[in-house]
């Protein structure tokens, strides 16, 4: 069985005018021809062919050609086939009206009934959306689960390399670790850092993570530089899987490590060094974990482990983390009165966090209107709310609470 | 460039085309239920039939002998759930370090239920040390599970001689043969093994089928209960199709077994080109005890997942024991049980092969990891 390249050839016409014809732009039949290395005159055959199907409009003039006049879900590769190749099964006791004598006696006329209905079925469950799809995905797949971004560059990094004039040299990581980040600044007089270097030893993200943080401190000046955090480098790279976070982490920390060593101060990081070790197997600090907590929001131990490693190999000080967490959290509530959501709420936190939230509530409800703590059984909340439009009422506490307090949680309203 | 060189067959292999066309007909015509009684269904049940005989003769085993499973986990979970079963006053077991999670997590588990498990170390060759394995024996073992031969370094384990040794001490003994099967003759006539688990997709049969081999005179329990099919043994309607394609598998592997010599020689071509190519690269592994086609080798000062990638912008698969691909942070179990140093666990990169690898796919290979390394090298802030 060989298909013809009219099929072939037009199956390539139509996925690019299903790519390029977006919001009626039209697509040129020479430029396809050009860029998929086919006649035009052989094309322009094809495209003739497929006019019955009714799928194609034609633009004259400049800038002319053609678009899809059908959205692409709606072409079935079943009718692509029969208009360019004809029939698909030729055999003549498959015709609507079967002429084919030995018909009642042939053994084999249920095997190619068969075999012709599975290729009929199959042609008739993809369209060009699916083909579309299929080639959207394959150019949008990178490597694994990074952005473009952080694939650019890790292939092709900025500022690889030691630089000979360095006067700041900061250090992260270590080969057992897994990752390791060495950063050579050069700083003028008046404190900006005219050029960076990097040398990294690590995965794809950290390698994108060092590249990307040197495009962001050259020409900054010391006092800014500190300010950078390795959420700027993770915006800069459109993200990074959460298990990689640590990558950008050590980027932040390299970069202080540098500009402390400029200033003739220890080189080591400064939360590393004023802090109380937890993590034995990659050697971070309380003062470190605190840091991440609090400058990128965080609310589980794993989510400490993505961010700083602490945890990630023995799992021995998960419970010191977990401690940490809860202390930070503890704080951070109390000192901006909304902490961050937590997952397991005793039922007396839950209850004075739910009143809390209730009483700071007024833009919610309205003047007059009123909401009050009926009862708390476990994660379900039930509240009497004195209101008109009660459901609505209902609806927005609810949302509040669960961003505020505890993501569970079911509010109920109660007489 | 070359459109894919797959080297990751210790990973998954390839479904032989004619696993594929053994297959088909039992997805379509061929539907009906071996344990009916009409002809339709006796016809799938004599293809099943044949399948366990084309399964059976791979191992030189008796056809009653193989039950079929879902894949090698089960059969794994299987043997270790049986043989807790049938000796509850035993309540100890051994494994070794560097099993596949598919033990090492069932051991793990049974530990947590108040059994205690012994996980044998190796030495920096990734071998056993068998006085170790002798002290740790005793009457009170339940059961020993050895691998056939590990998975990261092709190293293989002496279960002929480790199993003789458990049964002195009237010892039940499994091994996990997934990766040998069809690499080597496994001979269950000689081999005074107890259960062997294994695999259909490491031998180009698809995933989602298993078989475990339980030798006659050894006393079973199932795992998975309800109806009577696997004489009890294992219940749930027989996943016919893959069935066959296991069988089907297991008789192109019989009938391929003498190309593993050639398969060994492409892997030494591979592994000698790379040592002389590229400095401070290692081997890992036993190399005078492995399977032909794996070869496991760390290059200095470089990160493993950075490597991948690398490779597979010019179309190579294969993978690595580093820490960022582990799916932990740390370098996989195997190589830290072995000692290898930090500076080359996590810069190790398996490479293994299958006997559909052609000599220009290692050539492509040859000719393009020394770049690679060189290119992340200059990156990194290790030089020595």
């Amino acid at each position: 069985m060989r298909f013809s390249t009219r099929t072939r050839y037009g199956l390539r016409f139509l996925l690019r005018l299903a790519l390029e014809g977006q919001e009626k732009k039209t697509v040129s039949l020479a430029s396809v021809a050009r860029d998929e290395g086919i006649s035009p005159g052989y094309l322009e055959q094809i495209v003739h062919a497929l006019k019955p199907l009714g799928i194609l409009a034609a633009e004259r003039g400049s800038g002319g050609g053609y678009r899809l006049l059908v959205e692409p879900r709606c072409i079935r590769l079943e009718d692509l086939f029969v208009c360019l190749e004809g029939p698909l099964f030729a055999l003549d006791c498959l015709a609507e009206q079967p002429c084919c004598e030995r018909l009642g006696t042939c053994g084999l006329h249920w095997f190619w009934f068969s075999f012709a209905l599975q290729i009929r079925c199959y042609l008739r469950t993809i369209t060009l959306q699916t083909l579309l799809d299929a080639q959207r995905h394959r150019e949008e797949t990178v490597m694994w689960d990074y952005t473009k971004a952080v694939h650019d560059h890790f292939l092709h990094p900025h500022n690889a390399g030691p630089l000979a004039d360095a006067n700041a040299v900061g250090e992260v990581g270590s080969l057992a670790c897994g990752d390791a980040l060495r950063l050579h600044l050069k700083i003028s007089d008046e404190g900006v850092i005219e050029k960076a270097g990097f040398e990294t030893f690590g995965c794809a993200s950290a390698i994108a993570s060092s590249s990307v943080l040197t495009d962001i401190i050259i020409g900054m000046s010391v006092e800014d530089a500190l300010k950078v955090t390795n959420n700027d480098i993770v915006a800069k790279l459109g993200g990074l899987p959460r298990e990689k976070m640590h990558c950008s982490v050590m980027g932040q920390e390299a970069l202080e490590a540098a500009i402390r060593n400029w200033r003739g101060e220890a080189p080591v990081p400064h939360a590393q060094e004023i802090g109380r070790l937890v993590c034995k197997c990659f050697g971070v600090t309380d003062a470190q974990i605190i840091r991440v907590i609090r400058e990128n929001g965080l609310t589980s131990v794993d989510e400490v482990t993505d961010y700083t490693k602490a945890g990630g190999a023995c799992g021995e000080c998960r419970n010191e983390i977990a401690e940490i967490l809860a202390a930070e959290l503890k704080k951070g509530s109390s000192d901006t009165g909304k902490g961050a959501v937590r997952k397991h709420l005793t039922n007396v936190a839950r209850m004075q966090g739910v009143t809390r939230i209730l009483g700071e509530s007024s833009d919610i409800l309205k003047e007059g209107e009123k909401a009050t703590l009926l009862d708390v059984d476990g994660l379900r909340v039930t509240v009497h709310i004195e209101s008109g439009e009660k459901k609505e009422r209902l609806s927005r506490l609810e949302s509040r609470i669960r961003t505020q307090l505890e993501e569970d949680i079911v509010l109920l309203e109660g007489e | 460039m070359m459109e894919r060189v797959y080297l990751d067959n210790n990973a998954t292999t390839a479904i032989a085309p004619e696993v594929t066309e053994a297959m088909l007909p039992f997805f379509t015509s061929s539907y009906a239920n071996p344990s009916s009684m009409y002809s339709f269904g006796g016809e799938v049940q004599h293809s099943l039939t044949k399948a366990r005989e084309e399964v059976a003769a791979l191992f030189h085993a008796e056809p009653d002998e193989i039950i079929f499973t879902s894949c090698g986990s089960e059969s794994d979970n299987t043997a270790f759930w049986s043989a807790i079963a049938t000796q509850p006053e035993k309540r100890h077991l051994i494994t070794t370090a560097v099993e596949h999670p598919a033990v090492l997590n069932v051991a793990a588990y049974w530990e947590r239920e108040g059994y205690s498990v012994t996980r044998l170390p190796v030495d920096s060759f990734g071998r056993i040390d068998l006085d170790e394995y002798k002290r740790a024996l005793t009457p009170d073992t339940a059961l020993v599970s050895v691998m056939f031969a590990n998975n990261e370094t092709g190293t293989l384990f002496p279960v002929e001689e480790m199993a003789s040794m458990a049964h002195e001490m009237g010892v039940l003994f499994h091994t996990d043969a997934v990766q040998i099967a069809g690499k080597k003759d496994v001979d269950l006539s000689r081999l005074p093994i107890d259960m062997l688990s294994l695999s259909g997709h490491k031998l180009h049969a698809p995933k989602g089928i298993g078989m475990l081999f339980v030798r006659k005179n050894v006393l079973f329990r199932p795992f998975m209960r309800g109806g009577h099919q696997e004489k009890g043994r294992r219940a749930g309607t027989e996943n016919v199709p893959y069935i066959i394609g296991l069988g089907k598998a297991c008789s192109l592997a019989m009938k391929h077994m003498h190309e593993e010599e050639k398969v060994g020689k492409l892997r030494d071509r591979l592994e000698q080109g790379l040592l002389e190519a590229v400095p401070r690269a290692r081997v890992n592994g036993d190399v005078d005890h492995r399977l032909p086609n794996t070869s496991n080798i760390s290059f200095k000062n470089v990160e493993g997942e950075a490597i991948l990638l690398m490779l597979d912008r010019v179309g190579i698969c294969a993978s690595s024991g580093s820490a960022c691909t582990s799916g932990s942070l740390e370098p996989s179990h195997v190589l830290r049980a072995m000692g290898v140093p930090f500076s080359y666990a996590h810069g190790s990169v398996r490479f293994s092969l299958s006997r559909y690898t052609t000599e220009a796919e290692i050539a492509h290979v040859l000719k393009e990891v020394p770049g690679i390394i060189e290119t992340l090298r200059a990156l990194s802030p290790f030089k020595d």
